[in-house]
């Protein structure tokens, strides 16, 4: 019997009904949210767009039309291209499914995406064809990025409160213990006895140092209330400055200390002015306080933005300077101090250190001994301001 | 007894000299507010043979703190050991101090503040000496 005349099921189809079927096939592929492809595997190795769905097009910006029918290489540009071509590849040898993730830049943006291929063979079983899909996974992974952040974040907190309450115990323990220890000595003194009056007088000193620690507990802790309702506003930086000076400024002038105020007037950055007047009032006033013997105090406060929208402040002092490796790790922990010979509680450096970092900088510093320290405050352009504080 | 007094704070300096003059401890107190000077003058002194007999010693001082002060002496136990006493006096109450303080073979004891005449008369008695004329 000749072949042509041989009744075969799918003869009873119409052109129609092909039409129709296609039809369906297009509508369904092209409302699946995902990037799905057809390419055709050539004899040669070279890969051919026959379909792709209207999700490529969103995704690409590339029209379907000027895609189907193109070479691979000729759509998809380096560095992705080698990658592609290596998945493709593996496909049609291993005849698996291939599955990778993949991060592109389309003009819609960034996309992070799962990519999988997975051969199609003819009759004889030579991979003809790979059926490409691409699920986008960029909010997942923006999630996840989002929680990986906002956990790292915690676990910092945590620390930083457990720190927060060793240093405050020790700190209420040493006043508390030497007030205990007076209350014992004065019992054994003789009332009419100058150490009896020098040691009513310590015994009121160490309950004003613990009173001290407990109003220093209560700034920090309202500083971590203020926080969550922190809104920026434009500060007007140069003049916050200025502000903060005029409060030490008897203090530079008995020291014949000069400072040099380099800010540039207009400049305006968004944040808190209280904030930026703390840390300019307490790194001031620290450099008048490690001030060196040796010299007149010189202190050089500048402030840099660049295009981009990140800014840069520095306040540079000609001071006495700290071994920074060894005070390192503990510049800016509450308590803690680095000159013996100086007055200081500790305290500055840490409120200065938690105002920068409300308002999403971040704070460093550089010091030479008997040189003098610098310090550098940089703000991102966009420090991520979506994260809860 | 002479006797070093290590504390950066000067009124637990001035308490603890009160505390061990009231017990009759020691007539020859030496106070240092600074760990560093304390250190430089015990070492002079070692070559004189005349270290201090007991040293109170504070943890938590700036520039060199009450370990690093340990430290320093480490190279010269063996010299130190027998004749030289080192009690740590701290307000601290971490355990992780105590556990520590008993790796360093120089330190006899660890005291809270405030030192009590109890622990001074302990003291003594380990040091094998009674009370002092003042």
């Amino acid at each position: 019997m000749p072949p042509s005349a041989k009744p075969a099921p799918e003869s009873t189809l119409t052109y129609a009904d092909l039409a129709k079927r296609e039809h369906q096939l297009s509508v369904i592929f092209n409302t699946i949210a995902d990037v799905t492809f057809v390419l055709s595997v050539e004899p040669d190795g070279r890969y051919r767009f026959i379909f792709a769905n209207k999700a490529f097009e969103k995704a690409t910006g590339v029209p379907v039309d000027k895609v189907v029918g193109r070479e691979v290489r000729e759509v998809i540009p380096e560095p992705s291209l080698s990658l592609v071509l290596t998945k493709y590849q593996e496909a049609a040898t291993t005849r698996e499914r291939v599955v990778w993730q993949e991060v592109s830049d389309y003009p819609t943006g960034r996309v992070t995406g799962e990519v999988s291929v997975a051969p199609v063979f003819d009759e004889a079983g030579r991979c003809s064809q790979l059926v490409g899909v691409v699920h986008d996974l960029t909010k997942e992974k923006h999630a996840e990025e989002q929680q990986r952040l906002l956990t790292e974040r915690l676990m910092q907190q945590n620390s930083d409160l457990q720190q927060f309450a060793y240093i405050v115990s020790h700190n209420l323990r040493a006043p508390l213990a030497n007030a205990l220890g007076f209350t014992d000595l004065l019992t054994r003194l003789d009332k009419d006895s100058e150490a009896y009056d020098t040691s009513v007088q310590h015994l009121r000193t160490s309950l004003q140092q613990l009173d001290q620690v407990m109003t220093d507990v209560n700034d920090i802790l309202s500083l971590r209330d203020t926080q969550a309702g922190y809104r920026p506003e434009p500060v007007a930086l140069a003049a916050v400055c200025q502000l903060a000076l005029e409060g030490l400024q008897e203090a530079l002038q008995a020291c014949g200390g000069h400072l040099h105020n380099a800010i540039t007037e207009g400049l305006r950055v968004a944040g808190s002015r209280a904030y930026f007047h703390s840390i300019f009032y307490n790194l001031i006033s620290n450099a008048i306080k490690y001030r060196s013997d040796a010299r007149p105090l010189q202190i050089d406060v500048a402030a840099s933005e660049v295009p981009d929208g990140s800014l840069t402040i520095t306040v540079r002092d000609n001071g006495s300077g700290f071994d920074l490796e060894k005070a390192s790790p503990h510049v800016f922990q509450l308590y803690r101090r680095f000159h013996s010979a100086a007055v200081g509680r500790g305290i500055g450096l840490f409120l200065v250190k938690a105002h920068v970092e409300a308002m999403g900088g971040h704070i460093s510093v550089r010091s030479q001994v008997n040189v003098g320290t610098e310090f550098t405050i940089h703000f991102k352009p966009a420090a991520d301001e979506n994260l809860p504080h | 007894m002479k006797t070093y007094l290590i504390d950066d704070d000067y009124l637990a300096i001035y308490l603890t000299e009160q505390l061990l003059r009231a017990e009759g401890f020691s007539n020859t107190i030496c106070t240092f507010q600074s760990a560093k000077k304390a250190l430089d003058k015990l070492l002079i002194r070692a070559r004189e043979n005349q270290v201090p007999q007991v040293v109170f010693l504070d943890l938590n001082m700036p520039e060199m703190n009450g370990w690093q002060f340990l430290d320093a002496l480490a190279p010269y136990e063996e010299e130190l050991r027998g004749s030289c006493s080192i009690y740590i006096l701290t307000s601290s109450l971490a355990l992780s101090d105590l556990e520590k303080s008993k790796e360093y073979e120089l330190v006899a004891g660890l005291i809270h503040k405030p030192l009590d005449s109890g622990e001074i008369r302990a003291i003594q008695s380990q040091l094998g000496d009674g009370p002092e004329a003042a």
